[in-house]
């Protein structure tokens, strides 16, 4: 009775362990396609980030975790490697994954462990790998659409802020966007057809995710933008648009002086001294 | 930083609200008739006039632009989905942004070089010219550096301000934003926390019904210009004051 007893704690045990260990490598990739996909890939060829097939035998687990939590923070300590990485990846910053805890960091590694390709550990650094995977899919969208839904002229069909809230991108004919973001122009050279499309669709920068998580953007309307951006990045004019500052400021100064004028004249019949300046007149002559 | 963060940006908003809820609902409880900016038009009116109406306007404008931005994001982001009319609205933010700004030095100018007002001036004052000041600046400095903020903070903004009023404060996105923002944010919420300690608090008692209340009459009974003269000798009536 007792020995059965055991044998099925015991079962049940290694059951658990199972569906636990199963479990973990589920968690470990469910984690890896939400955060890491949309720059990362696993022995596909670099996007945004380098391929990370293989990445343990790169670095050591903890240099790793720290990485992934701050990158610009191991990159400020003087890591020479950490350094190489930012500057070969277009000075892209990573977002940093402080939500992530270590357990589930080491989760990921171990699926990035699991479907790294066995042998072919074939460069140091991934920076050389080739990025065939991007010209793979040619893209069908329409530049013209793709400008309108830049600019704003056309909406997107989910309501999004337009790309020019925050992005600006150099082109005759094109109201300057936003500067609070990075600089579009050349996004297409810097990130591939690929690494835009995966920004635009994985949001793995914060504010991507806060503007977008909600109402996201259809798969042709970023195919339409994708080819929007491909075009600016082969006109890449050498003027820049980047006048709309000045607008702004000499539209401002002109304006102030218009509503001063407008004051004035709208309360012209106001009291222009003091209400008790003829008391004290008065008492001054008086005295 | 992370700890800077979210003290900065989730426990000084809560602070802040808290201390102006509790703050304001005290003092106007307990401390009544004082709800008020301590008028100093009696003492000096000429100079208050391009302080104070610039900087109502602009304040008033630039307010409701925000509180806009904060209750209808989306219609924000319709008006701004045309290039002209986005122009339109931040050029003009942009314009009662400076008128304020022009007020409120000028405001401090006089307040600082009239020998009259110092008797009714604190140091509440001052600190309260400075942090406007200083926010309006930084307001106007991201309007320039920063732009298209109108658009940014109906996506990236109001979702983080929601988070904060529903209790489930979540500053991924705004963490992330240039220091000039966050500033602007910390200095808001400051602002707003001193309302109840300084003069800030007449904003809560605008004499709103002063636009449609009738008109006071007031009748005189002799003749105010011959009695107002000093040159006039009393011969009737001692002269009195208007």
């Amino acid at each position: 009775m007792r020995k059965k007893f055991l044998k099925l704690i015991k079962a049940g045990l290694s059951l658990a362990m199972l569906v636990n260990i199963a479990f973990a490598q589920s968690a470990g990739e469910t984690t890896f396609k939400n955060t890491c996909a949309a720059c990362h890939t696993v022995g596909m060829g670099k996007l945004i980030g380098p391929d990370l097939a293989n990445v343990d035998k790169r670095q050591s687990e903890a240099w790793l975790i720290k990485f992934i939590k701050s990158s610009q923070s191991v990159i400020k300590s003087g890591d020479k490697y950490a350094d190489s990485i930012f500057k070969a990846f277009n000075q892209v910053t990573m977002p940093d994954q402080a939500s992530l805890t270590d357990a589930q960091i080491k989760e990921v590694l171990e699926y990035i462990k699991s479907k790294s390709p066995a042998v072919t550990a074939s460069s140091s650094t991934s920076t050389e790998s080739t990025s065939e995977t991007t010209s793979a899919t040619t893209s069908n969208g329409d530049a013209s659409r793709g400008r309108d839904l830049f600019v704003g002229k056309l909406r997107f069909s989910n309501n999004g802020p337009t790309c020019n809230s925050c992005h600006n991108v150099d082109m005759e004919g094109v109201i300057s966007g936003g500067a609070l973001a990075k600089d579009l122009t050349q996004a297409y050279s810097r990130l591939g057809e690929e690494g835009v499309k995966g920004v635009i669709s994985g949001l793995p920068f914060p504010q991507m995710k806060q503007s977008y998580e909600k109402s996201p953007i259809m798969e042709q309307e970023i195919a339409d933008i994708v080819a929007f951006l491909k075009e600016t990045d082969k006109q890449a004019s050498a003027k820049s648009t980047a006048s709309v500052g000045s607008t702004m400021l000499i539209g401002g100064i002109i304006g102030v002086i218009v509503l001063l004028v407008l004051f004035s004249i709208f309360w012209i019949k106001r009291k222009s001294r003091t209400v008790n300046y003829s008391i004290y007149e008065r008492q001054i002559k008086s005295t | 930083m992370n700890v800077l963060d979210n003290f900065f940006l989730i426990a000084l908003p809560y602070i802040a609200l808290a201390v102006f809820l509790v703050g304001s609902i005290y003092r106007y409880t307990y401390k009544g008739f004082q709800l008020s900016s301590l008028s100093s038009q009696f003492l000096e009116g000429r100079r208050l006039f391009y302080g104070s109406v610039p900087f109502h306007w602009g304040v008033l404008f630039l307010f409701t632009g925000h509180l806009i931005a904060l209750l209808f994001p989306r219609g924000v982001l319709a008006w701004n989905s045309q290039p002209v009319r986005l122009m339109i609205l931040e050029i003009t933010a942009f314009i009662f942004g400076i008128s304020m700004l022009i007020g409120l030095v000028n405001l401090l100018i006089r307040r600082y070089t009239t020998p009259r007002l110092k008797t009714v001036t604190n140091r509440m004052d001052l600190v309260i010219y400075i942090l406007l000041i200083t926010q309006t600046f930084v307001g106007l400095w991201i309007a320039y550096n920063f732009r298209w903020g109108s658009s940014w903070f109906s996506s990236l903004l109001t979702p983080y301000l929601y988070s904060i009023f529903t209790l489930q404060p979540d500053t991924a996105a705004v963490v992330l934003l240039p220091w000039t923002v966050k500033l602007h944010i910390i200095l808001a919420f400051t602002i707003v926390g001193l309302i109840p300690f300084s003069r800030l608090i007449h904003f809560l008692v605008p004499p709103i019904n002063y636009i449609w209340r009738p008109y006071q009459q007031v009748k005189w009974y002799w003749d105010r210009r011959k009695v107002r003269s000093p040159r006039t000798p009393w011969t009737l009536q001692r002269p009195k004051n208007n």
